[in-house]
């Protein structure tokens, strides 16, 4: 067996009992190497000096106590995640939107006829301007250009009237 | 090995999905480990409780996150690590008064002393008793990292590659750590593994 073995069982031992096998191995080995002999003694009584370390004694409402605190996690954690329907139901927000909702109607109610007293207003006022105003015929304008380029004098015979008169 | 692997993987699924049972099973059979690791740490066995029910709470609490894709075991004490260092960081940059410090008593005011009833008086239990108290003192006296390297070998099934993964260094860093640590045990206790005085 290489050395590199011995050190591999070397290090298996300080975290687990060696298997019969393993121990047939290496006493095997340190027959060959009595200097390594000591060296794995002292590791050995060291091993088990270790396992002589007393462990912490754990209270004994250790469990309980941790167990408790895990039950008012628990019990906080299944309060909080209700169903939206149970937070319609019984959710506080309820009034506050129906009265956010009720006021987003009113507003809306109130700029929408506003709007439609405008209208109404307007067209009023352009009623009675078609009234008062009127406007020339469509066919005048139409012509308006070609009469205006005429430039056709009163007739002579008003002239002469005019004179007899005065 | 993987039976108890799968075992504490398939109680933790359990946890994740509400049972509270399998995760009373998981602290029966940790918390002994864990409070002495944690003990290790802070050397004071109270606080190892209190940081000890800490981690088995933040075990609980990432019970929804948990995939089995590691060890439980290994998932736990890095957990217990973890909480121990940041412990151990809070206490530097807050140092308490040691209650272990001599106090100064008048003679009026001198306490009483009570006989230990948890401690037997024979006298054989004496020698065992000091040898408990060097071994406490050499662990005590190693650097955590290497402390902490040597109480995860007390783990059942402990494996080379669990420890590393939670000390967070590479395997042959945690080979040698263990191996620093035992060598300085060896210096430290060397008249009592000479004297065979533990074999009683």
């Amino acid at each position: 067996m290489a050395d590199k073995n011995y050190q591999e069982l070397k290090e298996q031992s300080w975290i687990r009992e060696l298997t019969s096998t393993e121990k047939a191995e290496l006493q095997s080995f340190l027959s060959e190497h009595p200097e390594l002999q000591s060296e794995w003694e002292g590791d050995v009584c060291l091993t088990e000096l270790l396992e002589h370390e007393s462990l912490v004694v754990p209270s004994s409402n250790f469990t309980s106590l941790v167990m408790k605190e895990v039950l008012r996690l628990e019990k906080a954690r299944n309060r909080r995640p209700q169903s939206l329907w149970t937070h319609f139901i019984t959710g506080r927000w309820i009034p506050r939107v129906s009265l956010a909702a009720v006021a987003a109607l009113v507003l809306f109610l109130s700029v929408h006829q506003y709007q439609q007293n405008a209208r109404a207003e307007m067209a009023l006022s352009v009623d009675r301007m078609m009234k008062v105003v009127t406007v020339p015929q469509m066919e005048w304008l139409q012509d308006f250009e070609a009469i205006n380029c005429l430039q056709v004098p009163p007739p002579s015979t008003d002239d002469g009237l005019m004179q007899a008169l005065e | 090995m993987s039976d108890s692997h799968d075992h504490d993987a398939e109680l933790m699924l359990r946890v994740r999905d509400g049972d509270i049972l399998a995760f009373e099973e998981l602290v029966e059979k940790y918390k002994q480990l864990v409070i002495h690791v944690a003990y290790r740490s802070l050397k004071d066995q109270a606080e190892a409780e209190d940081l000890a029910q800490t981690v088995f709470v933040q075990v609980f609490k990432s019970a929804s996150r948990y995939e089995p894709t590691a060890k439980f075991s290994t998932w736990l004490f890095t957990i217990c690590r973890n909480l121990c260092l940041n412990e151990i960081r809070r206490r530097s940059r807050h140092p308490a008064e040691s209650l272990d410090e001599p106090v100064q008593y008048s003679e009026d005011s001198a306490p009483r002393q009570y006989e230990d009833l948890k401690v037997p008086g024979a006298s054989d239990l004496l020698l065992r008793e000091e040898l408990e108290q060097k071994i406490d003192e050499a662990i005590n006296d190693l650097p955590e990292n290497q402390r902490t390297a040597l109480m995860l070998c007390k783990q059942e099934e402990a494996s080379y590659e669990d420890i590393s993964a939670i000390l967070g260094c590479s395997l042959s860093a945690t080979k040698s750590l263990i191996h620093r640590a035992r060598e300085t045990l060896k210096m430290k206790l060397k008249p009592y593994l000479k004297s065979g005085v533990w074999q009683q």
